[in-house]
């Protein structure tokens, strides 16, 4: 699905560069399910971002499908994200002034659907977080572990290939997170999609069939960098 | 159903909740509107009113002078005066009305700082910036075309409540002899007895349109730069932000 090789990303912060990325090298396969790990500030959330086209690389190629997403225009990366990747955010991020139903169309929008078959495909979608009796729910007026399921139901509804995960039960108590992380391993397995999952959390991370440490802008598995694109079981 | 008409369908809803949920943010940029377009109107139909009050009283004296010359000096001197008010309402009224058009555009472009995030959603959604930016000039225009005709409304509310209670002047032209003195010699005065004007402020057609106009420019200046802000949020950046 990803293919990744010398990826860096540098920041100028205060007149300093900062390297957010300093050279990562990944394949992330199809169907795979990738957690990655790691402290605060050591570039999770960037790597994230540059698989995801909400940033581009300062230097080095993100292959998704065999496309760079460092060399599409605006356009095309804007088309890539509408079609082929959800995001799930540690915040859901729904628009407040939304109802569930209404946050989960809003990923249809971009693409070329009629009204009744995305009102079809936003009430499967809720119904596969079991939420179809929220539709027409304000955030506001959900719990947590709730407005993540919209998240995820928003995230799914347009069967993308990839879902990136920043922190999906970083807002929730342990049994909500359980709820959730179950919720999406059966998604995952059954829908066959690519999760990349950033996590602090050491028990969500250890659903994954994959982890990953980020350290100073570099992503390890088992203490090692990844090179050559070879995918570590 | 035409991409078009889906497109404007999701557009009608999200602009429908929005407004339903931060009205109080349409009220305050639609209410600087409609304070900005009932003044030019306001104004405008009092400066109409002055000036037609000072061309009655014109009327008056011109009756009552006999003296060309004594004449001639009033006829200048309301022109004058009767220029200086229709001027000045009008420069009060753009003052007003750009004041207000400010006004709604500080608010909006507060309005998307405020969403930031949302913007930065909608875009890791795979919303082009063309269709951010049609929803936020959506949402001002609606907020524009409300605030516009309640200044409309409000600015004829104004006029007629300046009608009401504007005075209504006596011109004793009896008095115009002791006021105004002919040259070389006793001023000749008829005698017409007192001439009551009553103030009134007439609305002109071509106001209320170049009102309604300015109204709908500002609101459309207003959400241009608004959008133009959020379609050019850069989405990693948006996402960042807390709150």
């Amino acid at each position: 699905m990803y293919k990744l090789t010398g990826v860096t990303r540098t920041y100028r912060k205060g007149g300093k560069t900062v390297d957010a990325l300093a050279g990562v090298d990944v394949v992330i396969g199809d169907r795979e399910w990738l957690a990655i790990q790691g402290p605060t500030g050591h570039g999770k959330t960037t790597l994230l971002q540059l698989l995801g086209g909400l940033d581009r690389p300062t230097s080095g190629t993100i292959l998704f499908d065999g496309k760079n997403l460092g060399e599409m225009t605006e356009a095309e990366i804007t088309r890539v994200r509408a079609t082929s990747i959800g995001f799930i955010f540690q915040t859901f991020n729904l628009i407040p002034t939304l109802p569930a139903a209404v946050n989960v169309e809003l990923a249809l929008a971009p693409l070329r659907l009629d009204a009744a078959e995305r009102r079809a495909q936003v009430a499967r979608a809720l119904d596969a977080v079991g939420l179809t009796d929220r539709a027409g729910h304000l955030p506001a007026e959900l719990s947590g572990g709730q407005q993540q399921r919209v998240g995820i139901a928003r995230a799914l509804v347009k069967d993308p290939a990839v879902l990136l995960a920043d922190e999906p039960t970083g807002n929730l108590d342990e049994t909500t997170r359980d709820e959730i992380i179950d919720l999406l391993a059966q998604l995952v397995r059954d829908r066959g999609l690519t999760l990349v999952m950033v996590t602090h959390d050491s028990t969500v991370a250890a659903r994954a069939e994959r982890i990953g440490q980020m350290r100073d802008g570099r992503l390890l598995f088992d203490g090692a960098p990844v090179t050559g694109g070879d995918r570590q079981p | 159903m035409s991409r078009l008409r889906q497109d404007r369908t999701l557009r009608l809803t999200y602009l429908r909740h929005e407004l339903r949920h931060r009205w109080w943010q349409a009220l305050a940029t639609g209410a600087g509107l409609a304070v900005g377009v009932a003044l030019v109107i306001t104004v405008s139909a009092a400066a109409s009113g002055t000036r037609a009050a000072q061309n009655r009283v014109l009327d008056s004296l011109d009756h009552a002078a006999s003296s060309n010359a004594a004449a001639g000096t009033v006829d200048d001197a309301v022109a004058t005066a009767s220029g200086l008010a229709a001027h000045l309402g009008i420069w009060v009224a753009a003052a007003a009305l750009i004041a207000s058009v400010a006004v709604a555009t500080l608010l909006t472009l507060a309005s998307v700082a405020r969403r930031v995030r949302e913007f930065g959603t909608l875009k890791a959604l795979g919303w082009p910036a063309r269709r951010i930016t049609a929803q936020v000039l959506t949402e001002t225009a609606a907020i524009g075309v409300a605030g516009t005709l309640a200044g409309v409304a409000l600015g004829y509310a104004g006029a007629a409540i300046l009608a009401a209670i504007g005075p209504t002047l006596t011109v004793n032209v009896t008095g115009f002899a002791d006021a105004v003195p002919g040259p070389g010699g006793p001023p000749k005065t008829p005698g017409h007895g007192p001439v009551a004007v009553h103030f009134s402020a007439p609305i002109s057609p071509g106001i209320v349109a170049l009102a309604v106009g300015l109204g709908l420019l500002g609101a459309l200046l207003a959400g241009a730069l608004g959008a133009w802000r959020a379609a050019r949020l850069d989405p990693a950046t948006a996402l960042s932000r807390v709150g």
